[in-house]
């Protein structure tokens, strides 16, 4: 999704965080603290942990950016692998891992929320929310309960009673459907 | 290392939608450093789940960002770095080194700037380094895969050369020619020792199967003998270890007996009858 100019803005951001730069650090935040904050509620189901997990997962940021390498993955992947992580922890401190039929819930946690406050969802995306509602349900399923659940896959394969092949296939087939949509 | 299909097993996806393990996170990293194949596929699935994160952005309550940026105010980001940052604007005392500007003297000039060359090189080389041990322990590892591999197939070989041998085998014990000549122990000699012929007339193959022989004295070896027209003829010594295999041994015409004699190591060219151990007739 990046190209190579929104690249160079990322490394020049990035570049001046890890000066200790912390106008940098609001303008990451300007770019992906929507992105991060729907993790959060999908994930934690509740817009107070959510912001805390919000918080927590920014400061976090801010604080190792020294070991963020670009060559690994791009600045918005780190950030939302950090985004997960913080929710991960949470949602195991306060034991309380979901059921992967409660997932799709909680998904449909934020289409709710959108209806309670408005404009808060990004309308230049409707067509893409739509075109991923339609995904396949099986594999919707296994994106949202690998990626908003935490599940690994053997989790998944035991949860849902589907051969860990075969969940190993679909994501890859899930996956790939995803980037039809987006391509 | 097949790559394609390493890639085609899914594992990319599922690293990037956090479903791996650690030790599988650990293999996707490595393995996307080792092959620029990996590290595109790698890529390509990282962007798709950016896009799939952007869709549903929504907008964070705006007192948080103060909150947040508050809060990072009083926390300084942990410097490995190595130096060189020209203009700090606050606070920043003494995790980030800074070079301060040409207020100092030529020479401390000169010592920061060795320090700073020293610290770059020192970082580029533990890199370096790390970057070689791992890809020497990798390859460690491949080696090892591979060695058990090969090994694997050499018992696989072994299996398959003993399952055509034995389906021959018992391809000629069920064949309607084959007659079965139990010999039974001379009294004398080792009375409740058995061995017995297989004997196709047809094709002239025989085997033999020993029950019980008593073991061979050192330097002596067991030898098989058909009388045919009266006369003893050789059809090769025992092997060693034989217990309930088959042996393949010469093939023979018109036999009406099979005997075994102890003979010395490597046989002999007639048979020693003072030493016969087993015994039978063929009976058609």
């Amino acid at each position: 999704m990046s190209t190579t100019a929104q690249r160079q803005e990322e490394m020049r951001i990035v570049g001046s965080i890890k000066d200790g730069n912390q106008a940098a650090f609001a303008e990451l935040y300007d770019r992906y603290s929507g992105a991060m904050y729907s993790i959060c509620l999908k994930m934690l189901k509740d817009s107070d942990e959510a912001q805390d997990a919000l918080q927590q997962s920014m400061v976090k940021a801010w604080k190792n950016i020294q070991s963020y390498d670009d060559s690994k993955a791009s600045i918005f992947t780190w950030l939302l692998n950090i985004t997960r992580n913080t929710c991960i922890d949470r949602i195991r401190s306060l034991n309380r891992k979901p059921e992967i039929q409660d997932i799709e819930q909680s998904v449909s946690y934020l289409d709710r929320s959108d209806k309670a406050t408005e404009n808060k969802l990004n309308t230049d995306t409707i067509g893409l929310r739509e075109a991923v509602e339609k995904l396949q349900p099986d594999l919707r399923v296994l994106i949202h309960a690998a990626y908003f659940g935490g599940f690994t896959q053997q989790e998944i394969s035991d949860k849902m009673e589907i051969p860990l092949g075969t969940v190993k296939t679909r994501m890859r087939t899930a996956i790939k459907e995803l980037r039809k949509i987006f391509d | 290392m097949d790559i394609q299909a390493y890639i085609e097993s899914g594992i990319i996806e599922a690293y990037v939608l956090g479903a791996v393990t650690d030790k599988e996170r650990q293999e996707v990293e490595c393995m996307s450093k080792i092959y620029e194949e990996i590290a595109a596929e790698l890529k390509v699935a990282a962007s798709t789940m950016e896009s799939f994160a952007s869709i549903d952005e929504v907008k964070p309550p705006a007192h948080l960002k103060a909150a947040i940026l508050e809060e990072i105010a009083k926390s300084e980001p942990k410097v490995i770095s190595i130096a060189g940052n020209k203009q700090e604007t606050s606070n920043d005392d003494h995790t980030t080194e800074t070079i301060s500007d040409s207020t100092n003297n030529n020479q401390s000039w000169l010592r920061v700037a060795a320090a700073v060359a020293l610290a770059v090189a020192a970082t580029f080389s533990y890199l370096y380094v790390n970057n070689n041990a791992q890809l020497t322990e990798i390859r460690q590892q491949l080696a090892v895969i591979v060695d058990s591999r090969d090994n694997v197939s050499q018992e696989l070989e072994v299996l398959r050369n003993e399952l055509s041998q034995t389906k021959t085998e018992l391809a000629f014990l069920q064949d309607t020619a084959t007659t079965s000549v139990p010999m039974k122990g001379i009294p004398e000699k080792a009375a409740s020792a058995l061995a017995t012929v297989f004997w196709n007339e047809r094709s002239s193959e025989a085997y033999i199967s020993v029950a019980s022989l008593p073991e061979a004295p050192a330097g002596k070896q067991y030898q098989l003998w058909a009388i045919v027209d009266g006369v003893p003829a050789d059809m090769g010594v025992l092997e060693i270890q034989l217990a309930n295999h088959l042996q393949k041994v010469v093939n023979i015409k018109n036999a009406v007996a099979f005997a075994v004699t102890l003979e010395d190591e490597g046989g002999s060219p007639t048979p020693t009858l003072s030493e016969m151990y087993v015994i039978g007739n063929v009976t058609s």
